[in-house]
């Protein structure tokens, strides 16, 4: 298994959280856009995230086509496919699905180090209290093991769990939770499931998210 | 929000049976601490039900057992306020003790298939899947026209992997309510996911056709909007594959035949697509575009 790290940024991880938010009773999935070490010793950067589906996440022929696209995007931008996320529908779960190794498994046909990401239920069963508890006491480790349950591939097709590889700004859950309370962000956000609907929705994009986490912070 | 726009959402979201948790807890929540509930008339009770569910939904437990300490006056017998008393205790006590509650509850009155269906989520979650499936079929042979369970079932089949005992479920669903598009599409691809694509175009083409506009033949159709497209893209991945692998078109479980012109059918597909994308210029058109010409 390679000793690769990941870095986490401010616009991949609050997709993230929106993704799992807006359909907070579903299993929801995509995948991370990013580019490999720019030196040695330096992490692989996630900087977006693509959301995929949450209708079902056991089928495959829309995850085919929502890959697809992604693929296709990220190579415009000259970006990668670096790694697949999941966040389950049952807080505690923090288990790799099996579509989500076949799906990382995938991925690393074009990219040698992915990661798969499953988002803790844990840290938003609500959205009326806050999306962290205080956490500043806590060592780095477990700040990581609070938000995210990361898998890397050890062999082409088995993924195990590892620990303290993933890092992200240690202020962005507060900043992602204001958005969502008052930037009616949710209602701006859109993943594959939703572009099969109605193909005005830009999930591949989502430059609502991009905008709100530019413009300055209103007061409350 | 004032009481009135509050109340108006509220009415909404009772009449159109939506689940969105966020939304009805919001604009319930406004409405009930202004004690309004009464204005909803006759909706007033369905009205406290959805709060109670959207405030467990959201973590606001004490919300729901005010709700439920007023359902439970006016309908101390009802099988639904039953069902809410086992959700709070599933939110407050744990699965285990829920799982209790709701055995008795069934003893008592193995009619109650609301109280039978949050047993058998219940059961999913502790991850005993073994006896939620006993019970769904027990289910399904006692009410066998009740589309939801055949529906868990087919779910519980997929997340497990054995996607044939899935479409075998699906397929009871296609009987009992053969004008969904959605179940057909559902069966599309659980069918293109257990690898018999043959019956995955099949399917796919159904949704076209049940959810096309009709178009008389002098004039080309209009361009394709909503699951259309998704099935269109179904269409168009399917195609492509037997025709990369064509062995698959033999292998297929249900002897479904193959279509003949894959690759006009594959043709007809893009077109499609490419025409409810027609004049779009955004990320997802180029990405589209790319992934079809690949």
């Amino acid at each position: 298994m390679s000793s690769t790290k990941y870095h986490l940024t401010d616009l991949a991880y609050t997709k993230l959280i929106l993704h799992a938010l807006k359909y907070s009773h579903q299993n929801v999935n995509g995948v991370l856009l990013g580019s490999p070490p720019s030196a040695p010793g330096h992490p692989v950067l996630i900087v977006d995230a693509v959301p995929l589906q949450h209708h079902w996440t056991s089928l495959s022929p829309m995850m085919e086509v929502g890959l697809g696209m992604a693929t296709n995007h990220a190579h415009r931008h000259q970006l990668h496919v670096v790694g697949y996320y999941q966040a389950p529908e049952r807080v505690g779960d923090t288990t790799l699905s099996p579509v989500g190794e076949h799906v990382a498994a995938r991925i690393k046909q074009t990219f040698p180090t992915p990661i798969a990401l499953v988002v803790s239920r844990r840290m938003f069963v609500t959205i009326a209290s806050v999306l962290c508890p205080p956490m500043d006491t806590d060592s780095k480790r477990n700040f990581e093991n609070r938000f995210f349950q990361s898998y890397l591939s050890s062999s082409p097709s088995d993924f195990r769990q590892v620990e303290g590889r993933l890092t992200f700004d240690r202020t962005i859950p507060t900043r992602a939770q204001r958005l969502i309370r008052h930037n009616n962000i949710l209602d701006r956000f859109w993943d594959f499931d939703d572009y099969l609907e109605d193909i005005r929705a830009p999930f591949l994009t989502n430059g609502a998210v991009q905008a709100a986490l530019n413009s300055p912070q209103q007061p409350h | 929000m004032d009481v009135t726009s509050a109340l108006q959402r509220s009415a909404n979201y009772t009449t159109k049976n939506a689940r969105a948790s966020r939304q009805i807890f919001e604009s319930g929540i406004v409405v009930f601490r202004n004690n309004a509930q009464y204005k909803l008339g006759d909706d007033s009770w369905q009205f406290l039900d959805s709060l109670a569910l959207a405030a467990i939904d959201v973590g606001r437990i004490d919300v729901a057992q005010d709700c439920f300490i007023r359902l439970s006056a006016e309908f101390p017998e009802s099988p639904r306020v039953q069902c809410l008393e086992g959700i709070l205790k599933e939110a407050r006590e744990g699965p285990e003790a829920a799982l209790n509650f709701y055995d008795q509850l069934l003893e008592a009155d193995p009619t109650n298939t609301a109280v039978w269906k949050r047993l058998i989520s219940v059961l999913r979650r502790l991850g005993r899947i073994e006896r939620a499936v006993e019970e769904l079929s027990k289910l399904a042979d006692t009410f066998y026209t009740d589309v939801e369970v055949w529906l868990e079932l087919a779910d519980i089949y997929a997340t497990h992997h054995q996607y044939t005992s899935a479409l075998r479920s699906l397929s009871h669903v296609l009987l009992l309510t053969p004008q969904n598009p959605f179940y057909v599409l559902q069966a599309a691809e659980t069918a293109y996911t257990a690898q018999d694509v043959p019956l995955a175009i099949r399917f796919f083409l159904m949704v076209v056709e049940m959810t096309g506009v009709d178009s008389d033949e002098t004039r080309p159709p209009p361009p394709p909007t909503g699951i259309t497209v998704r099935a269109w893209y179904g269409v168009e991945l399917s195609a492509a594959r037997l025709e990369a692998n064509p062995a698959l078109g033999s292998s297929s479980p249900s002897k479904t035949r193959v279509p003949e012109h894959l690759s006009q059918l594959r043709q007809l597909a893009r077109d499609a697509i490419n025409s409810a994308q027609v004049d779009r210029r955004d990320a997802e058109t180029e990405a589209s575009s790319a992934w079809l010409s690949r």
